[in-house]
């Protein structure tokens, strides 16, 4: 056997034959990486889910969607959803039976959801503060790792909310806030993620806000009536797009607080006779639902293990035919050389040398498949938080 | 070098039947080998080389019996000790010129590569014209260039046996004289026995001796 010579040969093919050799790669590097990487990504997303499902008890919000309200209670995604009245945070603690951490995930800043909550969040999920302080004031915000990062952001830097739409010229106005504390990495949602105080979220809703004080504002900026004593202000008002030390007195919200609005509340009832109790409370209840997302993630799962299987199944079928017609490939491949081989053994050529160089093309296209392919699973591995990010929207 | 002895060979489930009384070609000697086609030139030319292997008789190469050899024992000494220039050139299209002279090393264990053989192969590639096309591949040459990398590849190893299955069949008169002319000088050079199989009646007074295989079958059969 010329170890030697074989590699030498079997090379000089494989080079002279590239664009073929490449297809032959490519079909099979498919072959083992299509079904491969999505059995990895369906584990992770089961994995990273399902941790946080079972670490939150039980999810209150409007009634509609359950896999929508885990979404956004867990993840901060689907922030259309309907909003239940500040309200209700106020009647499960008055309960006594749970505690209550409001979320409103709406808004967004640089590609980031915004969540209102309050400072008991951050205990419940265990997040640990990597620089800073926690929420004090109005209009100030705690980011997670990967905001901090990819942004470039450090305490005392600022971030700007997106507006809604750019057309709403009478509706939400961007608030600049600033970066008082950043959290240390969670391999979390919540590390995607720009924390403020519910009321922040609310002035970004436009439902508070700040200005001069009507007294101070100039004649052209005041609506003149005969009927009272008040001072109404016009559209001419600017309103302030940061909260300082020095306008942070002026915001102020209209309307009852009460009815502003949240995406979801976490409850965590005291103990699984409270829970029971709680879960009764709402489980009549048409404007609310009151729901267990590690249920929700098991009925999803069970789903999409079912669509697994059968995509498995068809990768499966599809699999098959590219390595017959690969096998196919080899033996014309082989078919068309057998003259090459011939002549080979008629010179000398090892018996050994030749059959190991008749395979070195099947050879070095498996093995440069299986190699791309754990790259490319690597890759995916790699990747799997953002993607299953990105396809839970 | 070469000694036939009552040799008896057919292929199986074919009419065909070689028998070789007795045939002996001499150390050095040069044989040009005749006989209408399908006469058996190149089964006696296979015998010799150990690629076919007779059904009874007795073959010497070097005073080798070459039949009697295993497999692999066979394979190492024809890669070693005889050269073979066949008819179709039989050139590797994704090597170049010099990797294709090269190639009996690449494919057997008992050739060693070194600094000699790439040596070997420039001197060879400079005597039959063509060590400005060493870099080229096969495609890129004319057919009488391509006969010469096959003539260059079957003296690489020093072969003290030149067996050459008509190895001016597709050339023209000019390439042919030419082919031949290279053939028996470089036999000259390292004292190689030379079989030549050729058509061709004007070529064999080039050879010492010719041989009618046609004849010998004849006389065998007598």
């Amino acid at each position: 056997m010329n170890w030697g010579g074989l590699i030498f040969l079997g090379m000089r093919y494989v080079q002279r034959n590239r664009g073929k050799v490449t297809l032959l790669i490519a079909a099979f590097t498919l072959v083992w990486l299509l079904p491969l990487s999505i059995g990895l990504l369906v584990k992770r997303a089961e994995t990273q889910l399902r941790a946080r499902a079972v670490e939150t008890p039980l999810l209150l919000g409007k009634t509609g969607s359950a896999l929508e309200l885990t979404f956004n209670g867990l993840y901060f995604t689907k922030p259309a959803i309907a909003t239940l009245p500040y309200r209700q945070v106020e009647e499960v603690r008055e309960s006594g039976l749970a505690e209550a951490i409001p979320l409103y995930a709406r808004f967004s800043a640089a590609g980031y959801r915004i969540v209102g909550t309050s400072l008991e969040y951050f205990d419940f999920r265990g997040l640990e503060y990597a620089e800073g302080r926690p929420l004090l004031r109005l209009g100030e915000c705690v980011i997670g790792a990967t905001v901090a990062k990819r942004e470039g952001l450090e305490e005392g830097d600022s971030l700007i909310s997106s507006p809604e739409t750019l057309f709403d010229l009478a509706g939400v106005y961007p608030l600049k806030m600033k970066v008082v504390g950043i959290l240390a990495p969670s391999s979390t949602p919540d590390d995607n993620t720009v924390f403020v105080d519910p009321k922040t979220t609310w002035i970004i809703e436009g439902l508070g806000h700040g200005h001069v004080e009507a007294s101070q504002s100039s004649a052209d900026q005041q609506i003149k009536t005969d009927h009272t004593e008040a001072v109404k202000l016009n559209a001419s008002v600017v309103q302030y797009n940061e909260v300082t030390p020095e306008n942070a007195a002026s915001f102020h919200f209209h309307g009852e607080i009460g009815d502003n609005p949240f995406t979801s509340i976490i409850v965590i009832p005291n103990d699984a006779k409270s829970q029971a109790i709680i879960k009764g409370r709402y489980a009549t209840s048409e404007a609310l639902q009151l729901i267990s997302p590690e249920e929700e993630m098991d009925e999803l799962f069970a789903t999409v293990f079912g669509v697994q299987q059968l995509v498995l199944w068809l990768l499966g079928v599809v699999g098959a035919a590219t390595l017959l017609i690969g096998g196919l490939v080899f033996l014309l491949s082989y078919r068309l050389r057998r003259e090459e081989f011939g002549h080979l053994r008629r010179i000398g050529a090892d018996m050994a040398t030749l059959r190991a160089l008749i395979a070195f093309e099947a050879g070095f296209v498996i093995l440069s498949s299986m190699v791309v392919s754990g790259i490319g699973l690597f890759l995916t591995d790699q990747l799997a938080p953002v993607l299953i990010r990105s396809m839970l929207g | 070098m070469i000694r036939c002895d009552k040799i008896q060979f057919s292929y199986p489930g074919e009419a065909f039947d070689l028998k070789v009384d007795s045939l002996e070609v001499l150390n050095g000697e040069t044989v040009a080998l005749v006989g209408p086609s399908g006469c058996g030139k190149t089964t006696l030319l296979n015998l010799i080389s150990g690629n076919l292997l007779p059904q009874s008789g007795r073959i010497e190469v070097a005073d080798v019996a070459v039949p009697e050899l295993q497999l692999h024992e066979r394979q190492h000494f024809r890669i070693r000790r005889i050269g073979l220039i066949p008819q179709s050139f039989d050139l590797l299209d994704y090597l170049t010129v010099r990797e294709n002279i090269m190639l009996p090393y690449r494919v057997s264990g008992a050739l060693k590569m070194d600094g000699e053989v790439q040596e070997r192969c420039d001197a060879l590639a400079e005597r039959t014209g063509i060590s400005n096309q060493l870099d080229k591949l096969p495609g890129q040459l004319s057919t009488g260039e391509q006969q010469r990398v096959a003539v260059c590849r079957g003296l690489i190893n020093s072969p003290e046996l030149i067996l050459a299955d008509e190895p001016t069949g597709n050339l023209d008169p000019e390439n042919e004289d030419l082919i031949v002319s290279l053939i028996l000088e470089e036999a000259a050079r390292i004292s190689a026995t030379v079989m030549m199989i050729t058509h061709e009646r004007s070529l064999c007074s080039r050879f010492e001796r010719t041989v009618d295989v046609l004849a010998i079958r004849e006389e065998a059969a007598e």
